[in-house]
């Protein structure tokens, strides 16, 4: 491709043939303002460039209108102007008008102080909204688990239409109706509950405004450690462990695991554990699980279960692959059970009285804690009176509003340590945060367990990172395992319908997590999540790791002793009471 | 007979119905036809067929005339595509060369009476 030549605003420029107006501007250090565009959503390559706002709009001599500069290519010898009265006037009242129909209740809105359209206020200095009239007043759809859309905030960049449907192939939102009627809804108007959403919350990351964010639980938290009676813990994600931190002004993927902890305990959690310790869990289940249906002619490749997004995925899209899902729980719902029971008495607490807390990346975690399988605890004792294995989900952004709630100076907290029995985790449970870590994790551990010797080399490189589709294989006692990685819906689906076509036989183990990134890149984590935060905070997980003193789940001390002490062995009778699990064929034909 | 040239075709008009007659009735379309997915055309259109409004009731002040002529100059130069220009455009030249239908209409004195403009004429000669 050539390259061309342009004027951006008096200054010379050259770049390639196809760069929009915006790249070239920046390049000519020309910060040109946007709304509804996006780089990339989630992913490389998966960019949002519709040109609805109006927003970018710039001058081009010879041109009579404007044009959009986020979608609009460069060619060559163009003048552009970016900052004339006219260019900025304009821009301007295009703002304005959507403020016109935007119920502007900054103050009491979710998105306040992280809304791309408040700031875009403050930088165009809107100050008067002079268009004036009718503004639309629709419902508030609350009726997900996991999601709440306000209507009355949107202003149809369709970000979050492109998210679900070119990112997560989902399609669950739709632009419906013309003119000052339009709106972006669920397909068919329904409320989203009965779409075909997998909560999976991408589309909540991309939203300029407050119209979808995740559900707030973070009362019931509150409520929970005031009452005397209740005996509250936390558990905090892999992912978690490198992200709160942004909130509080530390660079993106700093590990603040010690500072959570010290945070949660001066928010009055009685005791504070790692979810880290239940991926360590999981790998020992997961990974005997491989072994079993790799030994006995089991169904391959089996898949991961750990992501609740994908899980409901496969559940609306390939019901008829569901034997290939590893029947293991996430780690969030081993760890559950486990507290409300050998937790319980080994503590001699009543399982009535304590109450499970996770601070999650994902608002599907929300949905999962609340399938009504999830109760094993109350099946275990038979007890009724015994509530939901996790009782609330909070999303890292809503223990970040919690910490700033109680006034908690986090960045200058000491570092603390996890309570014991359940607080230890590993390098491969930390790896469980980014793409690819469950699969290492898993092969750190089923390689020894196999071959019985030690694994050579820790690291496998080739499944970590934003690439797309990744893939590695490695040789057990003559056995040559091969594993494939994909993360992002879209991804999956490419994989799953080679599943369904037959063409992965040869392959044993698919990791498949629904978000781009991994977990770092959850529908719940801090706003902004692109992909540049994504990588940052996929290194500051293989930091972790790599910091260590144990890097292998099958050796962490913590999980021998439970084997020991009350579950027995991978696979064993209380394994499957408590940390397996079953899956329900739904999706329109089902 | 009025010919206007927008992206779906002609629109016929009789000589003797007033131009913000028209001008209601194209921003209707508009707001009916406009995709709904650009600000000035699915925002703006609106905002102008509820000020046009007001020149019927014969409510609308000065400054409203002159901030009119602001939304329809951005909606015109602003608008992804055609059809919410055309609306813009519509009403910038209504507002620079109709002014006695507007004039008549706010009076209230105007019932379809008056002839269109011959500024109209103007209109398909530019641009
Ligand atoms: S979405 Fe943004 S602009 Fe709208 S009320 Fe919320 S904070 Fe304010
Ligand atoms: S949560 Fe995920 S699946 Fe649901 S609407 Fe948003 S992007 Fe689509
Ligand atoms: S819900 Fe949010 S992302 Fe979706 S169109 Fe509305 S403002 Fe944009
Ligand atoms: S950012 Fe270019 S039109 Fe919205």
């Amino acid at each position: 491709m050539s390259d061309i030549r342009v004027i951006i605003d008096g200054r010379e420029v050259t770049v390639p043939e196809g760069t929009t107006i915006l790249e070239a501007a920046k390049k000519a250090n020309v910060k040109i303002p946007t709304l509804c565009y996006l780089k990339d959503v989630g992913l490389k390559g998966i960019k949002h460039d519709i040109g609805s706002c109006r927003v970018c709009v710039v001058e081009v001599d010879g041109k009579p209108d404007f044009v959009s500069s986020c979608n609009t290519p460069a060619e060559n010898g163009m003048v552009i102007k970016t900052n004339t009265p006219k260019v900025l006037a304009a821009r301007k009242l295009n703002l304005e008008m959507l403020l016109s129909d935007h119920h502007l209740d900054c103050t009491t809105c979710p998105k306040n102080g992280i809304c791309e359209l408040q700031s875009l206020c403050a930088e165009l200095n809107v100050r008067a909204i002079r268009p004036q009239g009718e503004m639309k007043s629709l419902p508030i759809d609350d009726s997900s688990p996991s999601i709440i859309r306000n209507p009355n905030k949107c202003i149809l960049c369709q970000r979050c239409i492109t998210a679900c449907k070119v990112l997560q192939t989902v399609d669950a939102l739709e632009l419906y109706g013309n003119g000052f009627d339009a709106v972006v809804r669920p397909k068919g108007g329904i409320p989203l509950i009965e779409t075909q959403c997998v909560n999976c919350g991408q589309c909540a990351l991309v939203c300029p405004t407050g119209a979808i964010v995740e559900r707030d639980d973070t009362w019931k938290v509150w409520e929970a450690i005031a009452d005397p009676s209740k005996h509250v813990v936390a558990q905090t994600a892999p992912s978690t462990h490198v992200t709160i931190g942004e909130a509080f002004g530390l660079p993106v993927g700093t590990d603040i695991t010690g500072k959570m902890v010290a945070a949660l305990r001066r928010l009055g959690f009685d005791a504070v554990f790692d979810t880290n310790w239940a991926a360590d869990l999981t790998i020992m289940e997961e990974g005997y699980e491989l072994i079993h249906r790799i030994k006995n002619n089991g169904v391959l490749p089996q898949t991961t279960s750990c992501s609740p997004g994908w899980i409901k995925f496969a559940e609306e899209f390939y019901p008829d692959l569901l034997p290939h899902i590893s029947s293991c729980k996430s780690p969030q719902q081993m760890f559950g059970p486990i507290a409300k029971t050998f937790y319980a008495e080994k503590k001699k607490i009543n399982p009535e009285n304590i109450f499970v807390v996770s601070v999650m990346p994902c608002t599907a975690k929300k949905y999962e804690a609340a399938r009504p399988e999830m109760n094993s605890a109350a099946k275990y004792w038979n007890n009724p009176g015994i509530s939901r294995d996790v009782d609330v989900v909070l999303t890292s952004r809503e223990l970040i509003r919690m910490i700033r709630e109680a006034g908690i100076d986090f960045a200058n907290l000491p570092d603390e340590k996890y309570d014991p029995i359940m607080g230890e985790g590993t390098g491969a449970a930390q790896i469980f945060g980014a793409t690819g870590g469950v699969m290492e994790a898993a092969l750190r551990t089923a390689y020894e367990v196999v071959t019985g010797k030690t694994l050579p080399k820790l690291d496998f490189e080739d499944i970590r990172g934003m690439k797309g589709i990744k893939e590695a294989s490695v040789n057990m006692n003559g056995i040559t395992v091969k594993v494939l990685v994909a993360h992002s819906l879209g991804l999956a689906r490419q994989l799953m319908d080679k599943v369904r076509a037959g063409e992965l036989k040869d392959y044993h183990f698919i990791e498949i997590m629904a978000c781009p990134g991994g977990c770092i890149g959850g529908g719940g984590q801090p706003i902004p999540t692109t992909v540049e935060e994504r990588e940052l905070r996929i290194n500051g997980i293989y930091e972790r790791d790599k910091k260590l003193p144990i890097r292998k789940s099958h050796e962490n001390p913590e999980i021998q002793a439970i084997y020991k002490e009350f579950l027995g062995e991978p696979l064993g009778h209380k394994s499957h009471q408590l940390l397996h699990t079953h899956y329900i064929p739904r999706g329109k034909n089902n | 007979m009025i010919a206007a040239v927008g992206s779906a075709g002609k629109l016929f008009w009789e000589k003797d119905r007033c131009m913000v007659d028209m001008v209601q009735f194209f921003l209707d379309y508009t707001q009916k036809n406009s995709c709904g997915e650009c600000t000035p055309c699915r925002i703006g259109t609106k905002r102008m067929q509820e000020i046009v409004q007001k020149v019927f009731d014969g409510s609308i002040s000065d400054s409203e005339i002159s901030f009119l002529k602001n939304l329809a100059t951005d909606i015109e130069t602003s608008s992804r595509c055609d059809l919410g220009k055309m609306a813009g455009k519509l009403v910038r030249y209504t507002l620079e060369f109709c002014n006695d239908d507007i004039e008549s209409r706010i009076k209230g004195s105007c019932a379809c009476s008056i002839p269109a403009n011959m500024g109209w004429q103007q209109v398909v000669m530019l641009r």
